[in-house]
């Protein structure tokens, strides 16, 4: 009876090992499965979208903001002890409409800041108008964004305005036809354009968001 | 139709925001976050509200009235600070005086002046109470000038100030004409000359001895005189004023030259220290100011200029007190706040910033 019930608990607590390792084959599996099929021969990338023109798009997203480096002096922002920048917090809002079924163009809202060695913050409020196009593999979708805007600047008593370009990439698990639920990465090219040359720098920073996106 | 409608608007708005994005001066903010320095924090609270700064001795130690009284010695870089007893227990000095052999304060207990105090070894001799003129009075303002000790006091009800003299021990004053001044007397210098300054509310005062007959020699047009300092190396006498900038006379008071106050966005910015000079060349002096830190004053130039680092809180700070100790060629500066601690730096004989500031 002893020897039963003991082999009873080993499987069962094989089962409770395998159990993650089967969850996460299956989802591996079916983002594999979801690839193939966007990458199908006959749409090269993808399946038909479910959108059309008009239709619209709500976004909120808020993630990690994280200070890459500067151009053209190479320096690195977290590097250091303390470094440069600390690891910052972005949020932002989206709203963009279908101007054809993969294509999206909208205006994003974003805030973020970081924090400096002496307790300055550096502060962030981007408006960006974006271009999206969309690969759609039925649960996922994959946008891969543009943006290009504005970016108020603002560091203890200085504030500029620069010019920001945003490329970026995003997965979303098509949850509903209402919502879908996923990850940005974007990539900041902030210009600030200096009267002395010199002082003139491009800053990297890399936002990893999550997001939640709403049609309507 | 609508995809152009869609199209025209996107257009519209991103060429907005790109028209925007031109700064028409430029930023510096990575420039400036690239050079940022962290403060070095030593021990003393970064909150204190500085009374006074003196120093012993050229190299320490340095004394702070911020509350308590701090002493500092200053080794490898490094100041170690301690905390001196005062007397009665728990009391708090304002003001600071070292006449070569004394360490000189006015005390005060909340709600009661208790007057000037000395100890001839502040680290292990109490403090003890000056018996005249000073009991029960606020000491207002405390000048060491070559065997000259100059005190300022008012009493709890006063409306008049008084100005005294001490020397080898023996008090003078009230001094004339100086006493009686409605507003509160800043201080006393000399400037290397047989000739002593004062000043109060508008009027800056000479003499032609410590404990001579004081007359007006100069009255600003408007606010009033902050400080007064003497640099008697140099020949030279500053007042700052809250709203006039800064005068200076290098002839005894016979002329005095105006450098204008700075200005912040437009708005005058009250001076309400100087110290220096800080340069081999004898030429640029530091002045400290309400709420835009310090600047430095070219006295060649007849211009002030701003310290350039807005990443540390000193940048924005009200500096009541500066003190320069010069040594080889290397001036170790004090600023004292009203409010953000105590801060110290090295400028080297360019009168050039030499050294990161330590927050004390």
């Amino acid at each position: 009876m002893k020897k039963h019930a003991h082999a009873t608990l080993r499987v069962h607590r094989e089962n409770e090992v395998k159990q993650p390792c089967r969850i996460a084959l299956a989802v591996i599996a079916l983002f594999a499965s979801s690839l193939a099929s966007a990458f199908a021969a006959d749409t090269p990338s993808s399946q038909p979208s479910q959108y059309s023109l008009g239709d619209q798009t709500l976004s909120i997203n808020a993630g990690v903001f994280v200070p890459l480096f500067l151009l053209p002096t190479g320096t690195s922002l977290l590097a250091g002890s303390p470094p440069h920048l600390s690891l910052g917090a972005v949020g932002s809002l989206n709203w963009a409409a279908y101007v054809a079924p993969r294509v999206r163009l909208g205006l994003d809202v974003a805030g973020n800041f970081t924090v400096s060695p002496n307790g300055n913050s550096l502060l962030m409020l981007p408006f960006v108008a974006k271009v999206s196009y969309i690969l759609t593999a039925y649960p996922f979708e994959i946008p891969f964004s543009l943006g290009v805007g504005m970016n108020i600047v603002k560091y203890v008593d200085k504030s500029t305005i620069d010019l920001l370009l945003r490329p970026g990439v995003s997965g979303f698990w098509i949850f509903n036809s209402s919502w879908s639920f996923g990850l940005n990465l974007n990539w900041w090219f902030d210009m600030q354009f200096a009267a002395n040359p010199a002082s003139s720098r491009i800053g990297n920073f890399l936002e990893i968001s999550l997001s939640a996106l709403y049609h309507f | 139709m609508k995809a152009l409608g869609i199209l025209r608007t996107c257009f519209i708005i991103a060429a907005g925001v790109l028209l925007g994005s031109c700064t028409p001066d430029g930023g510096t903010i990575y420039a400036t976050i690239e050079t940022e320095h962290k403060v070095v924090d030593n021990t003393l609270p970064n909150d204190l509200r500085v009374g006074d700064i003196v120093m012993a001795a050229s190299g320490g130690p340095y004394y702070v009235a911020a509350g308590p009284i701090y002493k500092g010695t200053l080794s490898g870089g490094t100041i170690t600070w301690t905390t001196l007893a005062t007397t009665p227990a728990g009391s708090i000095a304002n003001t600071l005086a070292w006449d070569g052999t004394n360490l000189w304060a006015g005390f005060f207990t909340p709600g009661t002046n208790l007057g000037l105090y000395r100890s001839s070894l502040p680290d292990t001799a109490a403090f003890v109470q000056e018996p005249a003129p000073a009991i029960g009075k606020q000491v207002t303002a405390l000048q060491a000038s070559g065997t000259d000790l100059f005190a300022a006091f008012c009493d709890s009800t006063a409306t008049t100030y008084e100005l005294d003299d001490q020397k080898t021990g023996t008090w003078t004053g009230p001094l004339a004409a100086v006493s009686g001044a409605t507003t509160r007397i800043v201080g006393a210098a000399n400037d290397g000359t047989a000739n002593f300054f004062t000043a109060s509310g508008l009027n800056v005062y000479a003499a032609s001895s410590a404990t001579g007959t004081y007359g007006v020699v100069k009255t600003i047009a408007a606010g009033e005189v902050t400080s007064i300092f003497g640099d008697a190396a140099h020949g030279r006498v500053f007042v700052t004023t809250r709203t006039e900038g800064i005068f200076y006379t290098g002839d005894s008071g016979g002329n005095w030259t105006q450098v204008a106050a700075p200005t912040v966005n437009s708005t005058v910015m009250p001076v309400l220290s100087i110290a220096g000079p800080i340069d081999a060349g004898n030429d640029k002096y530091l002045v400290g100011t309400d709420a835009a830190g310090f600047y430095t004053l070219s006295l060649g130039a007849g211009s002030l200029t701003r310290s350039t680092d807005s990443t540390i809180a000193l940048y924005a700070a009200s500096i009541r007190r500066i003190l320069v100790d010069t040594n080889a060629g290397v001036s170790t500066v004090f600023m004292g706040t009203n409010g953000a601690g105590l801060w110290r730096a090295s400028f080297d004989s360019t009168g050039s910033l030499s050294s990161t500031w330590t927050q004390e």
